[in-house]
C-alpha cells in the first residue's frame, strides 16, 4: 500500500523514487550512477536539509550545493567500496553527510561575517574536509579543460561525461576520425595536453 | 609528456586494462625500464580518476536541479494528484458518514448487546425452558385453536429511523398476513392471566401483566413481543424478539415469523424477505406455508 501510494504521488520526472522498490535495488542502481537513483537520493536529502530547522542557518543558494555534495560523498564511498550495503536505505547515509557538512558551510559562511552560530566549536570533520579538497581539485580540473582546443575538449567530453563508448562514437559520426584506434590516439594526446596544463599550474 | 610510445601501445587502452597479455609484458618492461613513462603513467591515471569524478559531479548537478525544481514547485501533474487525493478522500468520508447514519437509524434500536444480529442468531449457552411457573395455575378455559383478528395496519411508532422507513412503508403494499401464533401451550401456566387478556384483545391489560411480572425470561420476552406487535408497537417488538432469536430457542420458528411480521410492519423489507426465505429454506417449518404467502403476495 506504501509503495502504491508513494508510486502515485512521485512524479517521473523529479524523484525517480518509484522505480526502487528496495534499498538494495536502490543501491545497485546507484552503483550504477543511473540518473533516477540520483535524482531519488537527492529528493530524500532535498527533503530533510529543506524542512529540517537545523539547517535553517543556512543561506538558500548553499542548500542545494550541499544536498549534491552528500549524494556525491555517497556516490564516492559506493564507488570505492566504502560503504557496505547492510540493507538500510543509503539516503540515510547522505542524511548523515548532509549534517556533518553543515558546520563546514556555516564556519564558511561566518568567515564571509554572515552567521555568529554558537555551535561552530565542532572540529572540522577529516572525511570532509579531504571530500572539499578533492572538489575544488575537480572545480579546477573542469575549468581547465576550457583551456583545450575545441576537438580535444569534445573528445573527453564524450568520453566521460556523455558515456558514449569508443565504437558508437565512430558508428554514429560524432567526430572526425574514422577508426577507434585513431580516435584512441587523439584523445590520448589529449590527456596528456590537459595533464602537461594540471602540472604546469601546480608547479 | 613528450615519450613516444611503441605504436602498438596505446595509453587509452592501458588506462582502461584493455590489453593483451604481450602487450601488457610490454607495458610493465616499459615501466620498470623508463622512469619519464612511469611519471606520464601516474598523471594519466590521476587525470583519469579525476575527469571520471568531474563528470560524475556534473551529472549530481545536472539531477539536483531538476529535483531542486520538482521540490520548490511541485509540477501540474502532482498538484492535480494531490487534489485527486483530497477528493478521493472527502468521498470516502461522505460515504462512511452516510453508511454509518444508515446503519444507525435502521439498526441502534435493535443493538443492545448481547443480542444478536439479525440474520444469524446466536447459540444461547443454557436453553431456557420454555415454561417457567412462578404462580399456581389459573383453571381457565384453553385458549387452543383461537386466533386474533388481523392487527390494525397503522404507521410504526416515533423511533429513531422510522420517519426515514415509513414512507417506504407507504410506497410498498403491506398486505398484512400477519398471524398470531398458537399459545395453547402456555395455557394453565403462569402465563395464563396474559393469555386470557390476548383472547379478549386486552392488549394493555397483557402489557401490564407482563411488565409486572418478576420472570423475565425468553416467555416473557415472547409474550410481550405479540402483545406489542398486535398493539402496533412493531419495533419495540422486534427489540423483545431479538433477544430470544436463538436456533435453539423452544419459540424460535414462532420468533422467525414474527420478526419477519415486524420487519415488513416497520419496513424493513429486506430483513423481513430474508428471514421469511430462512423460514421456505427450512424443513417442515410450522410458518412456511404463512411465509410462502407472504412472499408471494409481495412478488405480485
Amino acid at each position: 500500500m506504501r509503495s502504491l501510494i508513494s508510486r502515485y504521488f512521485t512524479s517521473d520526472s523529479g524523484t525517480g523514487c518509484h522505480l526502487y522498490d528496495s534499498n538494495a535495488i536502490l543501491f545497485k542502481a546507484l552503483e550504477a550512477r543511473e540518473d533516477a537513483a540520483i535524482r531519488c537520493i537527492q529528493t530524500k536529502v532535498g527533503g530533510y536539509v529543506l524542512k529540517n530547522s537545523m539547517f535553517s542557518a543556512l543561506e538558500e543558494t548553499e542548500k542545494p550545493e550541499l544536498i549534491n555534495d552528500a549524494t556525491m560523498l555517497l556516490l564516492q564511498k559506493i564507488q570505492s567500496g566504502e560503504y557496505i550495503f547492510q540493507g538500510h536505505d543509503p539516503a540515510t547515509f547522505a542524511i548523515e553527510t548532509a549534517r556533518r557538512m553543515l558546520p563546514n558551510l556555516l564556519r564558511k559562511q561566518k568567515k564571509n561575517g554572515h552567521t555568529d552560530l554558537d555551535s561552530l566549536h565542532h572540529l572540522p570533520d577529516v572525511d570532509i574536509l579531504a571530500y572539499y579538497d578533492q572538489k575544488e581539485r575537480e572545480e579546477e580540473m573542469a575549468k581547465n579543460l576550457s583551456k583545450l582546443s575545441e576537438n580535444c575538449e569534445r573528445l573527453i567530453r564524450l568520453k566521460y561525461f556523455d558515456g558514449w563508448k569508443d565504437e558508437e562514437i565512430i558508428q554514429q559520426k560524432l567526430t572526425q576520425y574514422t577508426t577507434v584506434g585513431t580516435l584512441k590516439v587523439k584523445r590520448s594526446e589529449c590527456m596528456k595536453k590537459l595533464a602537461s596544463i594540471v602540472g604546469s599550474k601546480s608547479k | 609528456m613528450n615519450n613516444i610510445l611503441p605504436q602498438n601501445l596505446n595509453w587509452e587502452d592501458w588506462l582502461s586494462d584493455n590489453l593483451s597479455e604481450a602487450e601488457r609484458q610490454q607495458w610493465q618492461a616499459l615501466l620498470l625500464s623508463d622512469a619519464s613513462i612511469r611519471l606520464e603513467s601516474e598523471q594519466l591515471l590521476q587525470l583519469d580518476k579525476t575527469l571520471q569524478q568531474v563528470a560524475l559531479r556534473e551529472k549530481v548537478r545536472q539531477n539536483g536541479k531538476v529535483v531542486m525544481e520538482e521540490i520548490s514547485n511541485p509540477s501540474g501533474n502532482q498538484r492535480v494528484r494531490y487534489i485527486i487525493l483530497a477528493l478521493m478522500i472527502v468521498m470516502i468520508a461522505g460515504l462512511f458518514l452516510f453508511v454509518t447514519t444508515k446503519v444507525m437509524n435502521d439498526f441502534y434500536p435493535l443493538i443492545q448487546p448481547p443480542t444478536p444480529t439479525i440474520l444469524t442468531p446466536t447459540q444461547p449457552q443454557i436453553p431456557e425452558k420454555a415454561v417457567e411457573p412462578t404462580k399456581a395455575p389459573d383453571p381457565k378455559p384453553s385458549i387452543a385453536q383461537l386466533k386474533t383478528p388481523p392487527s390494525k395496519n397503522e404507521p410504526a411508532s416515533g423511533i429513531r429511523g422510522n420517519n426515514k422507513t415509513s414512507s417506504v412503508v407507504d410506497s410498498v403494499s403491506m398486505q398484512n398476513d400477519y398471524v398470531r401464533p398458537n399459545l395453547s401451550n402456555l395455557k394453565a401456566t403462569a402465563w395464563n392471566s396474559v393469555i386470557i387478556a390476548l383472547e379478549k384483545n386486552q392488549l394493555e391489560k397483557a402489557i401490564t401483566q407482563l411488565s409486572k411480572n418478576p420472570a423475565n425470561n425468553d416467555t416473557t420476552h415472547y409474550l410481550m413481543a405479540i402483545c406489542q406487535l398486535e398493539s402496533n408497537q412493531a419495533d419495540n417488538a422486534a427489540r423483545h424478539l431479538m433477544r430470544i432469536y436463538t436456533s435453539n430457542n423452544p419459540f424460535y420458528s414462532d420468533v422467525q415469523w414474527l420478526l419477519a411480521c415486524c420487519f415488513k410492519k416497520t419496513g424493513k423489507l429486506s430483513n423481513a424477505r430474508q428471514i421469511l426465505q430462512n423460514i421456505m429454506a427450512t424443513p417442515k417449518h410450522p410458518w412456511a406455508k404463512q411465509a410462502q404467502s407472504s412472499l408471494d403476495a409481495w412478488r405480485e
